[in-house]
Order: structure tokens, then C-alpha cells, then sequence
């Protein structure tokens, strides 16, 4: 992905985000900042 | 199939820049029109975004007398405010302020995963008279990120956290002067068990053994790492609490603030574990 700077971490929707700046092309990149499994079933797992 | 994502690979490099500011009226983050190096300084943020944010005379306000003379700021406390109680791991209690329309997003970035919404004011002077009216009763306004990273692992539970909460909140009402209480709510209570059960699942071990008392043991703390200035991170995401990120690597743990990587430029990476080459990733859509 290369270098980027750094903005810091942003909670948006409850949910954190990366949030990355690229000063070539002017424009902002969120990145999920967490472990998300896509599979439904593993979502609300507790101890 | 199951598909995590969370791999980071993060370089920081020799070069930061101002990271810009939060424009409190679009609200949204704008990137620094000059991006100013900042390498050689303490600050992350230039003399013109912090300007421009209108905010660096609020801080540290007790809404006494206003400092600002930015619109924007002044705008900006015009509008409703929350008075929070949060509880931090090790039984700190912090209270704080946040505009009512962001309010969740700011207890989640102080790393609040137990909190109760106390007061609801009409402006931010307000909220910050009776957050100093609090904060003078002993309650902590600010809990630095070294606390929040050895005190990583919130052992009590929920229930008892609850129960903490508003027997403080019951003693703050007795307390405090009736202009102030005339803004007490019936405490709101948010809780984020789901990220606390994250830190707790990877760094909680329990305790196998009976103890002489015939009970189990209290589970144990693993150890993990802590890293205030990262230089190089990689591993994979397990949870992230405010602005530090639990990392394992093999069967290394670490907790990492990434505020003190604001504004650097870095060489980042990420992976997706288990993903097929052929299968097209898409992100955000859940
Ligand atoms: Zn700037």
C-alpha cells in the first residue's frame, strides 16, 4: 500500500478505523482497524 | 469460509508532517493545506490547523470564562453537550464532556468501554462547569494513555461496573450545587463488553487448578508487551480500545498506542488471513 501518513485512529459508527492520508493523490483511506470475521455465526462470540 | 482481516504491518519512517485538523462544522477531518514538516517538533499539529481547528483555547477550559475567539469553537459549544462518568480498568473513574451528536464516538475514543451519560446541558460551558464541579469532588478528568496501557484487562464484570457507576453517580447528585443538578439526567449507561471480552479472551488465562479453598483461582493476566512509540509493529489486530491496538504476533502480545504515531508517514501493510486468491474481497459491506 506504500507510504502513507498516519492521521491517527478514528471511531466511526461505533467501528475503529486506520484513517491514512496520501499527499500524492490528496485523498483519505480508511482501513477497519479490528478483527471482523465475515462469517455471521462467529459474530457476538463470548467467553 | 471464514474470513478475518487484520494483519498490520506498520514501518514508521523518518518524516512527520501536521496531521491537519477536525473541522468542527463540516465535521469531518481536513488534511494540512501546507503539510508542514514537523519532524523535528513535539507537535503533531501546525500553528495554522490548530488555528483553523479553533479549539486550542478550550482546552483546559472550566467554562468559568471563554478563552476562544474562534467562531467556530464558539459555534461549536453552542451546541448540546453530555457530562459523562467513565469507568477505566483498576476502578478509575473519569468524567468528561462530549457534543451530544458525537458523544458515543468520543467515550470509544478515550478507550471508555463502561460509562453512564449523567447530564445533559444545553452548551458546552455548562457540561465543563459541572464536569470542574465533579473533577473537584476527586474524580480524575484525564487518564493518561501509560494508565490505560497497564491497566489493559478489565477484570470485574459488568454487572458489578454498573453498580459502581451509579452509586457514584449517586453521590456526585448530593454533592453537587442545584444549579448544576437542575441538568442530571437519569444516567444513560453504555457498556462495550463485546470489546472487553476481545482483550479479555486473548489476555485472560483461566486457572485450571482447584485452590485449597476447593474454588478455581482468579484467572491470570498474560503478559503483554507495551509499546508508547512504536518504531515497527506487525501482527495481527485482536481488539482496539480508544487509540491502542492489541497486536499478537505468534504467541506474543502487545498493546500499542498509535497516538504517538499521528501524523508520521509510515510504510503500512495489511493482510487478510484465509483469503483465496481468486475470491474478491469486499470490504466494508457487512
Ligand atoms: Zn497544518
Amino acid at each position: 500500500m506504500g507510504i502513507k501518513q498516519f492521521l491517527g485512529i478514528k471511531w466511526m459508527d461505533e467501528k475503529p478505523k486506520i484513517l491514512l492520508y496520501d499527499n500524492v493523490t490528496h485523498s483519505m483511506q480508511y482501513e477497519d482497524c479490528e478483527r471482523n470475521y465475515r462469517s455471521e455465526k462467529d459474530n457476538g462470540k463470548t467467553l | 469460509m471464514k474470513i478475518a482481516n487484520g494483519i498490520i504491518e506498520v514501518k514508521k519512517t523518518m518524516e512527520k508532517h501536521c496531521k491537519g485538523y477536525y473541522d468542527l462544522i463540516k465535521k469531518e477531518i481536513v488534511p494540512c493545506q501546507s503539510f508542514t514538516n514537523l519532524t523535528d517538533s513535539g507537535y503533531s499539529q501546525c500553528k495554522e490547523c490548530q488555528e483553523k481547528s479553533g479549539f486550542d483555547l478550550c482546552l483546559g477550559c472550566n467554562g468559568s470564562t471563554c478563552q476562544t475567539n474562534s467562531g467556530k469553537a464558539r459555534d461549536f459549544c453552542h451546541e448540546g453537550h453530555h457530562v459523562y462518568l467513565a469507568y477505566f480498568a483498576n476502578d478509575k473513574l473519569k468524567v468528561g464532556t462530549a457534543a451530544s451528536y458525537r458523544r458515543y464516538e468520543r467515550i470509544l475514543e478515550q478507550g471508555a468501554l463502561y460509562s453512564i451519560f449523567l447530564a445533559q446541558t444545553p452548551n458546552g460551558r455548562m457540561a465543563r462547569q459541572i464536569e470542574s464541579q465533579i473533577s473537584k469532588l476527586g474524580i480524575a478528568s484525564r487518564v493518561n494513555s501509560s494508565y490505560k496501557m497497564n491497566n489493559f484487562i478489565i477484570d470485574r464484570e459488568q454487572e458489578e461496573i454498573d453498580r459502581m457507576l451509579m452509586q457514584k453517580y449517586e453521590s456526585i447528585l448530593r454533592s453537587i450545587d442545584e444549579r448544576c443538578k437542575k441538568y442530571f439526567i437519569k444516567p444513560e449507561y453504555n457498556n462495550f463488553t463485546n470489546i472487553s471480552n476481545k482483550v479479555r479472551q486473548n489476555l485472560l488465562e483461566e486457572s485450571r487448578q482447584l485452590n485449597l479453598f476447593g474454588g478455581m483461582d482468579a484467572p491470570v493476566h498474560k503478559e503483554y508487551e507495551r509499546i508508547s512509540k512504536p518504531e515497527y509493529i506487525s501482527g495481527e489486530i485482536q481488539a482496539t480500545v480508544g487509540s491502542l491496538i492489541l497486536l499478537k504476533s505468534g504467541v506474543r502480545y502487545s498493546v500499542v498506542n498509535m497516538k504517538s504515531l499521528e501524523g508520521w508517514l509510515v510504510d503500512f501493510k495489511k493482510r487478510e488471513i484465509g483469503e483465496k486468491d481468486n475470491e474478491v474481497f469486499d470490504k466494508g459491506e457487512r
